[in-house]
């Protein structure tokens, strides 16, 4: 009586894990983001290490334990790495839009106080210009708002990408 | 007796370990967000493989297995929250956003 629950349990959960397997499966190749698909890989992991599971209390191989254990580790590391690439592979474009967005309102807000920052960047350089007059500096002040602006918006792709 | 008991367990174990991993696999398809699916997926998938191997161990009662059966739940336990929380940060410092329905977003500066 028992063991014919536990055969119709094993049955049972040998269909649900297959049903499981190929819905992520089908998430892998279908997921719409990159990461949706490293999700799924996980996933994907998980559910062999029931498989295992399964098979093992079914037939008595239970050094396929053993094998489920590494499996884990291997699926661990695959992803972190996963998150890793992710990461190196820089912003995505709704990414990007928005930083550039908040950035250029960022500016906007800094800008309309921008004289007293100014003043006090330029007191922060003299130092390192000492010989410079008080004439040049005021025209460094006039030509240099223009060039620090300019040499901002090229690098904003140059770190995101 | 308690061989058939131990059966009973290890059945239930199985029924409910393989339907928590049907479950993690259906809330792939019908969450909206990557951060929802992920809550589906290493929650309840953690929770499902953790059964199933839990039920293998109660089954065999053979000591190495047991041991070897409990390394790997912990084991699982202790990964499976910090491969999804460092997925998780990155999807979100490199930009994909919240579904629109989500309605709060902690981390918005």
């Amino acid at each position: 009586m028992s063991s014919e629950f536990l055969n119709f349990s094993v049955q049972f959960a040998l269909v649900l894990l297959s049903a499981a397997f190929l819905l992520t499966v089908l998430k892998v190749i279908k997921g719409p983001t990159l990461p949706d698909r490293i999700l799924a890989l996980d996933m994907l992991v998980a559910t062999a290490i029931g498989f295992i599971a399964v098979i093992g209390l079914k037939t008595g191989y239970t050094l396929y334990v053993d094998v489920a254990i590494a499996l884990g580790l291997v699926g661990f590391l695959a992803t972190v790495a996963f998150a890793r690439f992710i990461l190196a592979r820089g912003q995505t474009e709704e990414g990007r839009e928005k930083k550039r967005l908040e950035e250029s309102q960022k500016q906007s807000e800094t800008e309309k106080p921008s004289v007293e920052p100014d003043t006090n960047s330029k007191v922060v350089e003299k130092p390192s210009k000492k010989p410079v007059t008080a004439k040049k500096t005021a025209s460094q002040k006039v030509a240099k708002t223009p060039r620090t602006r300019s040499r901002k918006t090229p690098k904003k792709p140059e770190t995101k990408s | 007796m308690i061989d058939g008991l131990a059966d009973i367990i290890a059945g239930l174990m199985i029924i409910a370990g393989s339907t928590f991993a049907f479950l993690a696999a259906v809330g792939l398809w019908r969450l909206p967000d990557i951060y929802t699916r992920m809550h589906s997926a290493s929650k309840t998938g953690t929770v499902g493989s953790g059964l199933l191997l839990l039920a293998l161990a109660a089954h065999v009662g053979d000591t190495s297995t047991v041991t070897r059966a409990l390394a790997g739940v912990v084991f699982f336990l202790l990964t499976a929250p910090i491969s999804a929380h460092l997925l998780a940060k990155v999807s979100y410092a490199v930009g994909y956003r919240l579904t629109d329905i989500s309605v709060v977003d902690e981390l918005k500066k």
